[in-house]
């Protein structure tokens, strides 16, 4: 369902937290079975939901389960709201998919993993953050994270999916221009010529494809110029 | 019933309570006690001689026709008679007690003369030749139509601790440490009687030289004794094979071959329910499961009494752990041994391969509540490991001894075999014979086993139900396998049917993402 056919929904300031609004949110998360409430409040006028997620492990019977902490942005519904681990159980990292802040990395944002604008966004949230402790029980005790993962940065997921978008295109001349931009770093030109050979400008054609090229340098340089900063601290 | 780590952890938590309330009782043996009347929770510390009487040649007796007659039922009266025999001749002549008997192997232990090292490492080389002339010559006198059998005695000294872990006013004896374990490992030759370098050390300069080396152990040179049965006399112990063989012969005497029970096990074999005159045959898989280096902690803490108490709090916790876990998966507990349990999975009785893996199930659950459950929430002596070995054949299950007194045991070929391996696997490794390993059905946990060359068997190191379950889940998720929660078990299922069932919520998978901060 979409958030505009709701009258909780402001579309310049998201979502307004009327009592009514929180009561059908809690409704919607205590409807997952593995969820456990045990309190909300609104800080600076932002809903936080805490509660516990739980799942038994079928070949051990071991009870696996995680307080946590759901932090709803100010763009909630459009986009996800934010799991903490509330009672700091596990150790941030990157290889264990957790922010310093003790926020669980559920997904790269520009995946468009969950489907925002809609009411099962936050019970999709939820079965995300299961599954991720399921895996980070799995990475506390091998040291691996099972499943794919993407890459620990912003320039890596960006290539990724730039690379996606370009199978899905199933073009040769996209793919060789992607190449080409990723081998030499060549910043795209948004009013340039389309690689897809339409004779139209990215502008009116391939946008999604120059964003993420763009996104990806972007990101490539910025990470470059940190590590080298980084050495050069170290160095001195 | 599959292992579930939630229900080990709880159980060995209200254990662990009740052992604490009860107390402990750990003193040295004086002079002025004995290990008669032992309760569960006194234990001594004895220094002693171990004993270790074993019939080397058991493989053969047990593949003889005549033996194979009547479902065992000579072989198993021939054991009751030797066992009653030696543990006679062990406590009333040489004053000594016998612990266990556990299957061909007789453990006794002699602790008196007090504080004489060398009458008492002395009195125990003739008890080893009165009970190996027992088992050589006695019993030839009583079975002259039986193959002979040859005997084969270990003897060390030194400090252990003994327990009595019988329930129901049973006496039912074990004993922990470094000088029993050796006098067990070097049961070697036949007609042989082996002593630790300890032992021989404590021997007079012209008793030495009775004994040769061989490897770290000595063995006595039968050729420098002419007439054993004459130098037990000459010490004024009143015994001689005669004596024994009639004795024996009394005991064959009343129980004549048609009283014996003996039929096939078809449900779970009760040892409590055997006895002389009662036995059962099964196929069956035997697990051998022995703490590593337990013994050696003993010997480390025997100075220490408060940590000793410890280490015996420890013991009880594992043999309360392993006892559950075998009637959890149907499988009879068979005797504690020490720091070892000797268990017998031979369910379901029509269908082997079934057997097999439930045995197999069985060595993980073991592994897996001592990693997972004792290290973790009890680690009292530090984190300790088990080695298991199991094997699967035809078995024996018997309970000889004396009234009161009476000794669980399993015979077979294959019984050996398992508690070969056991003996040579370090912790943390499951050793399994290759038909075991051949009835394994689950891609996963068939995948653990590798074959040990040296060993002959297949063996798997660190094996645990949620080393099983990590795997399991890691291939689902690389798989991008669909995820549901199911809402009857409350726990994480995959596969096609996670979607479509009405007790399944599909799960929502994402790609995590992570940054180096």
């Amino acid at each position: 369902m979409s958030s505009q056919a709701t009258p909780f929904t402001d579309p310049m300031r998201g979502t307004l937290w009327s009592p009514a609004r929180i009561n059908r949110e809690l409704t919607l998360l205590q409807d997952c079975p593995f969820f456990k409430y045990s309190g909300h409040e609104l800080v600076a006028g932002l809903l936080q939901i805490r509660g516990a997620i739980t799942s038994k492990e079928a070949e051990t019977g071991r009870i696996q389960s995680l307080k946590i902490r759901i932090e709803y942005p100010r763009s909630y519904p459009r986009r996800e709201s934010h799991v903490f681990d509330d009672e700091k159980c596990f150790i941030p990292s990157a290889r264990g998919h957790q922010f310093k802040d003790y926020r669980l990395c559920l997904s790269f944002p520009e995946r468009r993993e969950f489907t925002l604008d809609s009411e099962v966004l936050s019970q999709e949230v939820l079965q995300a953050s299961l599954i991720w402790l399921d895996k980070r029980n799995i990475f506390e005790r091998t040291t691996k994270w099972p499943g794919e993962a993407e890459e620990h940065n912003w320039s890596g997921p960006y290539r990724e999916l730039l690379r996606e978008e370009v199978r899905r295109c199933r073009s040769f001349s996209i793919s060789a221009w992607a190449d080409w931009v990723i081998a030499e770093l060549v910043a795209p030109n948004y009013e340039g010529g389309c690689p897809c050979l339409s004779g139209r400008p990215f502008l009116g054609c391939h946008l999604r494809l120059c964003w993420l090229a763009a996104q990806y340098l972007l990101y490539r340089n910025y990470e470059e110029e940190l590590n080298e900063h980084r050495t050069a601290i170290k160095a001195a | 019933m599959q292992w579930n780590i939630e229900r080990s952890k709880e159980r060995l938590r209200q254990e662990r309570a009740r052992i604490e309330k009860a107390g402990l009782n750990i003193s040295r043996l004086t002079r002025e006690m004995d290990l008669a009347n032992l309760s569960p929770t006194d234990a001594r510390i004895v220094h002693g001689t171990h004993l270790y009487c074993h019939i080397s040649n058991l493989g053969e007796v047990l593949d003889s026709p005549l033996m194979r007659q009547d479902n065992f039922k000579r072989l198993h009266r021939l054991l009751h008679v030797l066992r009653v025999e030696q543990r006679y001749t062990l406590q009333q002549v040489f004053g000594g007690d016998k612990i266990q008997v556990q299957g061909p192997k007789f453990h006794g232990l002699i602790h008196r003369p007090y504080d004489d090292d060398p009458s008492l490492a002395w009195k125990a080389v003739l008890a080893a030749l009165a009970l190996n002339l027992i088992v050589r010559d006695a019993m030839a006198i009583v079975f002259p139509q039986y193959l002979v059998l040859q005997p084969a005695t270990g003897i060390d000294i030194g400090d252990c601790l003994v327990a009595n872990i019988g329930a129901k006013g049973d006496r039912e004896l074990i004993s922990v440490g470094s000088a029993a374990n050796y006098a067990a490992k070097i049961l070697e030759g036949n007609n042989a009687i082996t002593v630790g370098p300890k032992l021989w050390s404590n021997l007079s300069e012209d008793r030495k030289e009775l004994f040769f080396q061989v490897g770290n152990s000595y063995v006595l040179d039968e050729s420098a004794i002419e007439d054993p049965e004459e130098i037990i006399r000459q010490h004024s112990y009143e015994w001689s094979i005669r004596d024994a063989a009639d004795r024996m012969e009394k005991t064959v005497n009343n129980l004549p071959l048609n009283e014996i029970d003996s039929s096939e096990a078809r449900v779970r074999i009760d040892f409590s329910l055997l006895g002389p005159k009662t036995m059962k045959m099964c196929s069956g898989a035997s697990v051998f499961v022995d703490v590593d280096k337990y013994s050696a902690t003993i010997d480390a803490l025997l100075e220490d009494e408060a940590q000793l108490g410890n280490a015996l709090r420890w013991l009880h916790l594992f043999r309360y752990e392993m006892q559950h876990l075998t009637v959890d998966r149907d499988a009879a507990a068979i005797q504690h041994q020490g720091d070892r349990l000797q268990a017998l999975s031979h369910l379901p009785y029509d269908d082997d391969g079934e057997a097999m893996r439930a045995a197999i199930e069985l060595c993980i659950d073991c592994n897996s509540s001592v990693e997972e459950v004792l290290n973790v929430d009890h680690p009292i002596l530090g984190p300790l490991h088990v080695s298991i070995g199991a094997s699967f054949g035809t078995a024996v299950a018997v309970r000889s001894g004396v009234r009161g007194d009476l000794d669980s045991s399993c015979l077979s070929k294959t019984i050996s075999e398992a508690e070969h391996w056991q003996m040579r696997g370090i912790g943390g490794e499951i050793a399994i014979s290759s038909k075991m390993y051949d009835a394994l059905e689950d891609e996963v946990v068939r995948g653990q086993f590798t074959f040990d060359k040296a060993k002959s068997c297949y063996v798997a190191k660190n094996l645990t139900w949620t080393k099983i379950a990590d795997i399991r889940h890691s291939n689902q998720y690389a798989s991008k396998a669909p995820v549901a929660f199911n809402k009857q078990s409350s726990g994480i299922v995959f596969g096609m049917s996670a979607r479509h069932s009405e007790d399944n919520i599909p799960l929502k998978q994402t790609r995590n993402w992570g940054i180096d901060e």
